[in-house]
């Protein structure tokens, strides 16, 4: 299956959503923040990132235009997760560099379906991710 | 902005007081309030009085000549009647000087013509050496004859002084020796030597007594007004220092007009005054110095009044500029206050927003964490659940799910409260949110058994607007109509209608009372709580809604019948008016 990098400080958050990602068959690795989130994502080349805005030091918005600019890693598909859904935000997430977002609370039933439709693979790109 | 606001507030204080120069002013005004109508005034007296006193000399002075003018005939008639009476002893003394004393018959002779002429002569005598020889008539003056006036003391001043003028004089009134009164013309005569021409001898004289009482008679025929006093004074032709002898003396002290009866040597002098005496200088019953000094207290006081009154408003003035002042400087110092206030509510404000963001950020995650691990557990990933354990954990996402709503409801009321919800404008289906909605109703409407329908009318399609708020508001007019539903259906119809998307919620439920109608949309009011909580929720839902519609441009309206059930019509605008990019922080479901 897919190997996916998440990028999230709230361990529960990163608990849950490993979890999910792990039942569904993928292999997950974490980050804690924004700055090993990019080393991780460097030294695994992941399929595909779900990177939290909200993070401390180097906020989500700040990591995708970083990822962005490394030519290594630049197919692969960054997904925001996040409770901030400011209408400006969303056009920021976009703008930062992230293929899709997907909202908090994450629904348990849909969350790795949702994310397996962010892989190339797929074939199904999505803007304004929706549960 | 604020802070150069209160700036200008701090610099229009500093010039408040421009009424310096107006308080000089007014202490001027004083003085000339204390000194201009007391000269008005003494002005207006002194003209006054000196007029009247003008007016008075002059009606004097007019009176004076109608009295000269009034006893003019009767001093030049007296004058002319004593000359012309003593005019004939003048006759006789020529005779004599020429002849020497005639014959009885020949003096009878020639006076008895004389008194025929002239009745006012009561006789004429001759008296050679000053001893009286004849007299004619003879009767009633016998004792006269052989009168020698150098022994008569009353008598002989008069002779004396004849004797020295050398012409006639006129002596008298006096009493006669023969009775009643007379006025005496003693002529001197002087026999010439007819060898010696500047040679004269003094012979004795001619008296000519003229009846006084009838001299007056004949004279004041020409009249004295009734009003007119007069007397006579120049007894002996002594004019002014002659003593008084006819009429009241205590005239000539009465400022009378005085005038002088000329008599053949030497005068008398008459005076005359009005009967009532002079008018009387009383310019305080003259109406016109009244009216004079009335009109001065009118026009000093008229200046006084009006200095007063100029004085008055320029204080009034200067009070006004100071209260102006004053006010202008509550007024900065209120702005500043105000500005202060509105800093620290802006401030508050701000700190709220912080709070509410910070809020719906916390309070969510935790219950996001317990949401995630309720459904993963109640999915099995996390191995079988045996039916105790899948019905308690379902009890959990549950309360989690309800919790979640009320946490939302809370954060959007405060948000609509103060005024910081904005709406983001987007495209989207308008299907797509009513059958979202429907899907979210479904399971609780089917575990109720109510039945659940959507029409979709024609137009009705994409709209431009806050998608996510409509869906909001449609979800929670939908959620209470199962809600308060129990069997029956819920029915939503949705249908475009000139440039409106109307959409109407109705259900067979409970209803709404009529006096229930009002509180409705009111924050925090569930109408069926109370007695009998059936029914979860944090009233909020359809305030939240109402707010969220109008915001929209649209509106909520319902109708209903109690016991029956309810119908709600939201409608908004096919292409919403608002922001640009809403300002929505909140993400649910």
């Amino acid at each position: 299956m897919a190997r996916i990098l998440i990028i999230e400080d709230n361990e529960q958050n990163l608990y849950l959503a490993s979890f999910i990602l792990q039942k569904a068959g993928h292999s997950v690795v974490a980050a804690r923040d924004g700055v090993s989130g990019i080393a991780a994502a460097e030294s695994h080349q992941p399929d595909l990132i779900l990177l939290d805005i909200h993070l401390p030091v180097l906020d989500g918005h700040a990591v995708a235009a970083r990822l962005r600019s490394l030519p290594a890693l630049a197919g692969i598909p960054i997904v925001a997760v996040t409770s901030y859904a400011m209408a400006g935000d969303r056009e920021r997430i976009i703008a930062s560099g992230c293929n899709g977002y997907i909202e908090k609370p994450i629904d348990p039933e849909s969350f790795a379906t949702t994310v397996v439709s962010f892989l190339p693979m797929s074939g199904r790109q999505q803007e304004g991710g929706e549960l | 902005m604020f802070p150069s606001s209160a700036m200008n507030t701090e610099g229009r204080r500093s010039p408040p007081d421009g009424g310096a120069p107006a308080f000089s002013c007014q202490k001027w005004e004083s003085i000339l309030i204390a000194v201009l109508p007391v000269l008005i005034l003494a002005a207006g007296l002194t003209i006054s009085y000196r007029s009247e006193s003008a007016r008075h000399v002059s009606e004097t002075r007019r009176l004076r000549n109608d009295i000269n003018v009034a006893i003019e005939p009767f001093c030049s008639e007296l004058s002319r009647n004593v000359i012309a009476a003593l005019h004939h002893s003048e006759g006789l003394a020529a005779l004599v000087s020429l002849d020497g004393e005639p014959e009885p018959d020949r003096f009878r002779a020639f006076c008895g013509e004389l008194l025929r002429c002239n009745s006012m002569i009561r006789n004429i005598a001759l008296a050679p050496d000053n001893v009286v020889s004849q007299v004619y008539p003879l009767e009633g003056n016998e004792r006269v004859i052989g009168l020698r006036y150098r022994d008569n003391p009353e008598q002989w001043p008069g002779v004396k002084r004849m004797m020295e003028l050398k012409k006639m004089v006129v002596a008298g009134p006096v009493n006669l020796v023969q009775g009643g009164i007379g006025v005496i013309g003693r002529q001197p005569v002087y026999m010439r030597d007819p060898s010696e021409p500047g040679n004269e001898r003094y012979w004795g004289l001619v008296s000519t007594v003229i009846d006084f009482n009838r001299l007056m008679a004949v004279s004041t025929g020409a009249g004295i007004p009734a009003d007119i006093r007069v007397a006579l004074r120049g007894a002996d032709g002594l004019g002014a220092q002659g003593a008084v002898f006819w009429g009241d003396a205590r005239l000539f002290e009465r400022q009378p007009v005085l005038r002088e009866i000329r008599l053949p040597t030497g005068s008398w002098q008459i005076a005359a005054a009005p009967a009532g005496g002079w008018p009387l200088f009383r310019p305080m019953s003259s109406p016109r110095f009244l009216a004079g000094a009335a009109s001065s207290f009118a026009c000093s006081a008229l200046m006084l009044a009006l200095l007063s009154l100029s004085c008055a408003r320029r204080k009034a003035e200067n009070e006004l500029r100071k209260l102006n002042a004053e006010l202008e400087e509550r007024v900065a110092t209120r702005t500043a206050e105000l500005n202060r206030a509105m800093l620290k509510a802006q401030e508050a404000d701000r700190l709220k927003s912080v709070f509410l963001a910070t809020m719906s950020h916390e309070l969510r995650t935790p219950l996001n964490t317990i949401l995630g691990f309720t459904g993963v557990l109640l999915q099995g990933l996390a191995g079988p659940l045996n039916d105790e354990q899948r019905k308690q954990l379902a009890m959990a996402r549950d309360s989690a799910k309800h919790l979640l709503a009320l946490i939302n409801d809370i954060l959007d009321i405060s948000r609509i409260e103060a005024g910081q919800i904005e709406l983001s404008r987007e495209t989207f289906d308008m299907r797509g949110v009513l059958e979202s909605a429907m899907k979210s109703v479904a399971h609780e409407a089917q575990a109720k058994g109510i039945e659940l329908s959507l029409r979709i009318g024609q137009g009705v399609g994409r709209v431009v607007g806050d998608r996510r708020r409509v869906e909001q508001v449609l979800l929670n007019l939908l959620s209470n109509a199962v809600k308060f539903t129990d069997r029956g259906s819920v029915t939503v119809e949705c249908a475009a209608r000139e440039g409106w998307i109307e959409t109407a919620v109705r259900d067979t439920g409970i209803g709404i009372r009529a006096a229930d109608m009002d509180k409705l949309f009111k924050p925090f009011k569930q109408i069926d709580s109370g007695a009998n909580r059936r029914h979860e929720g944090t009233g909020l839902g359809l305030a939240i809604s109402k707010n969220l519609a109008e915001m929209m441009g649209g509106s909520i309206s319902v109708r209903s019948e109690w016991g029956k059930g309810s119908e709600f019509v939201f409608r908004f605008p096919q292409t919403a008016e608002g922001g640009e990019n809403g300002a929505d922080s909140d993400n649910r479901r």
